[in-house]
């Protein structure tokens, strides 16, 4: 299906399959991966984390803030921290008090909307900001930049802890039959509670990288993510393990949407037109594969 | 829960001078009025556990179609055509997901993109701003009153009582609920699930589309972002409604209830010129503290429960109706 959209862009213009280009392509869905990544973790376990582009939002503003007081070593981690404990508020309200996780990020990030509207005045920051900061995103070693050498990162990190880690095997048997998991002695709260802690966490980078791409801290820089992110994952549920969100197929749900959208710019495509695009070759990609998938089903 | 409602009320009451008049009242219900209909049409296709994304994108490119097409239609052609195409909207959305099997919110969510992106469209060859050319007579529609009481709140509470009634008495309504609470119990039962779903998310898109008609009606212009809090406002009602009275259940009833929660706390900032982000936020924490507050009540309630079953009373009883 990848390889088929791949064929159908490549057939077009001469622009398309250049190495720049490809290049190209890696580095803007760079951001989008390393959000899709941890909304992958929280996925597995059905957590729908509606909050991963506020968190994406707010960290960009709160990071263009704390920078021109701090240097970056400390506004980094402070940024990241914050992520990871919005995180676990989410954890908390939905796997321990016990509110259906859709509701609860769907309120955080309500919230974190109006904070990041109240703290910037819906205007953006960008005065001070160090030129070290911003070269995380203009820089490039070996002719890739550097966004696309944090992605491949934070996928080998997920993928190890996702698949060969014990943590990763609690999260597939929570995620598969959470019953079954209480009864074998895995702390179910403590795994959701992670869970969140990762998507939030990978957010807040996806965040503070946005920042450093745009040079300044914009009150709705983030909000487009969301849809695209889901997408992703989504998309990856239905490519190789079918069904089953996992972080390589989301990978590729993230450069299938990163190679969609970079075709429909090079051919010169009207924005509105790309939104009905993207709209409709989601639902017919899932329904695709799910087709596919019962039809094989049907033969066996 | 309904104690909550007049918690709020009193508490805001206590504050400005103007609050507690009827004339606030019936401002508040004028307020509420559209995100009740379109939390309504929601609340049917959640009954069914589906979720419908798009209706705040119908919402706007309902009111953008009605802005473009009124300055050349008859009023009644025009108003009528956009809530056809509202109404097959949902049931294309209803089509994908009961035949092809995609999941209610990946379907939803990509109808939602392809709206926006044809709302966008259509308004990209007039500056993004629908306004001329609109009838006076449709604008009647959002600013006349009878009986002091303004047409917006007659059609809400219309369409209120009609669906109360669908969901709670008659069959179809049963069955949407069986289908909700136990799918495979409704297959087996021969109930025919897909119809109603399909059914479900036709009501939820052609109230959506109403929404963004009247919409139209009361604001007189149009733009392809105008629909989109309808959203996240439908499902944060929605789900306080769940909260109330019949807990973890969705009803029209409760969805009223947490409309009514909503609009009072919002019309009670803006009485005391709480900032908009400021209202953000608190409707983000009076979300969680309602459902919050729902689940410790009904622990409550179980643990009393268990009790009086443990003492050998009978333990049969449902929970409160009046919680």
């Amino acid at each position: 299906m990848f390889l088929l959209f791949l064929c159908f862009s490549l057939l077009r213009p001469d622009v398309f399959p250049t190495l720049g280009n490809l290049i190209s392509i890696l580095k803007q869905i760079a951001l989008l991966g390393i959000m899709s990544a941890g909304l992958t973790i929280s996925l597995v376990l059905g957590d729908f984390d509606l909050s991963v582009a506020a968190v994406a939002t707010w960290s960009g503003v709160m990071i263009a803030a704390l920078l021109p007081q701090m240097s970056m070593w400390l506004a980094i981690p402070i940024v990241l921290a914050m992520g990871v404990g919005i995180g676990l508020i989410n954890g908390f309200f939905s796997a321990a008090v016990g509110i259906s996780p859709f509701i609860v990020t769907l309120a955080t990030q309500t919230m974190l909307r109006g904070l990041t509207l109240w703290y910037t005045g819906g205007y953006s920051l960008y005065s001070g900001i160090p030129r070290g900061f911003i070269m995380v995103a203009r820089g490039t070693f070996l002719s890739i930049p550097y966004l696309v050498y944090i992605m491949l990162f934070i996928y080998i990190v997920v993928y190890v802890l996702a698949n060969h880690m014990a943590f990763g095997k609690r999260l597939y048997a929570v995620g598969g039959n959470p019953t079954a998991a209480r009864y074998s002695g895995i702390r179910v709260v403590r795994v959701h509670l992670v869970a969140f802690m990762i998507s939030s966490v990978l957010a807040a980078l996806t965040g503070i990288l946005l920042a450093a791409r745009l040079s300044s801290g914009q009150p709705r820089a983030g909000e487009g993510l969301l849809l695209s992110a889901f997408a992703a994952c989504f998309l990856g549920a239905t490519t190789f393990r079918i069904g089953r969100f996992n972080v390589l197929g989301t990978l590729i749900g993230v450069l299938f949407i990163g190679t969609l959208n970079n075709g429909l710019v090079i051919l010169g495509v009207p924005f509105y037109l790309q939104y009905v695009i993207q709209g409709a070759v989601l639902i017919i990609a899932i329904a695709a594969s799910g087709l596919a998938r019962s039809s094989i089903r049907a033969s066996v | 829960m309904i104690g909550l409602l007049i918690l709020f009320a009193v508490f805001t009451a206590l504050k400005p001078t103007i609050f507690p008049t009827v004339r606030n009242f019936i401002n508040i219900f004028n307020q509420i009025s559209l995100l009740g209909i379109c939390a309504a049409g929601l609340t049917v296709c959640l009954v069914m556990n589906e979720f419908d994304l798009s209706i705040g994108a119908i919402a706007t490119l309902a009111a953008v179609l009605t802005a473009g097409w009124l300055p050349h239609m008859p009023l009644l052609a025009g108003v009528v055509a956009v809530l056809v195409v509202s109404t097959i909207i949902g049931l294309i959305n209803g089509l994908i997901i009961t035949s092809l099997r995609v999941s209610s919110f990946m379907t939803t969510l990509g109808m939602m993109t392809v709206l926006t992106g044809f709302s966008y469209w259509y308004t990209s060859g007039s500056g993004a701003i629908l306004y001329s050319g609109i009838p006076e007579g449709f604008l009647h529609i959002g600013k006349g009153t009878f009986f002091y009481i303004p047409y917006l709140v007659f059609f809400m509470i219309g369409i209120l009582l009609v669906l109360h009634i669908v969901l709670n008495h008659t069959m179809t309504g049963r069955r949407m609920y069986a289908v909700g609470g136990n799918p495979e119990a409704a297959r087996f039962g021969g109930i025919p699930i897909a119809r109603l779903k399909i059914l479900g998310f036709m009501i939820s898109g052609m109230l959506a589309g109403l929404t963004g008609i009247l919409l139209v009606a009361r604001l007189g212009l149009a733009e392809p972002t105008i629909g989109d809090r309808f959203l996240f406002d439908s499902f944060t009602v929605a789900f306080i409604g769940a909260a109330s009275i019949r807990v973890g259940r969705f009803h029209i009833l409760g969805t009223l209830i947490g409309t009514l929660i909503l609009g009072t706390i919002l019309n009670g900032f803006t009485l005391l010129d709480v900032p908009y982000h400021l209202q953000l936020v608190v409707q983000g924490a009076i979300l969680i503290a309602a459902v919050t507050s729902a689940g410790l009540w009904q622990g409550l309630l179980q643990s009393v429960r268990l009790r009086d079953v443990r003492r050998g009373l009978p333990g049969g009883r449902r929970e409160s109706e009046d919680a």
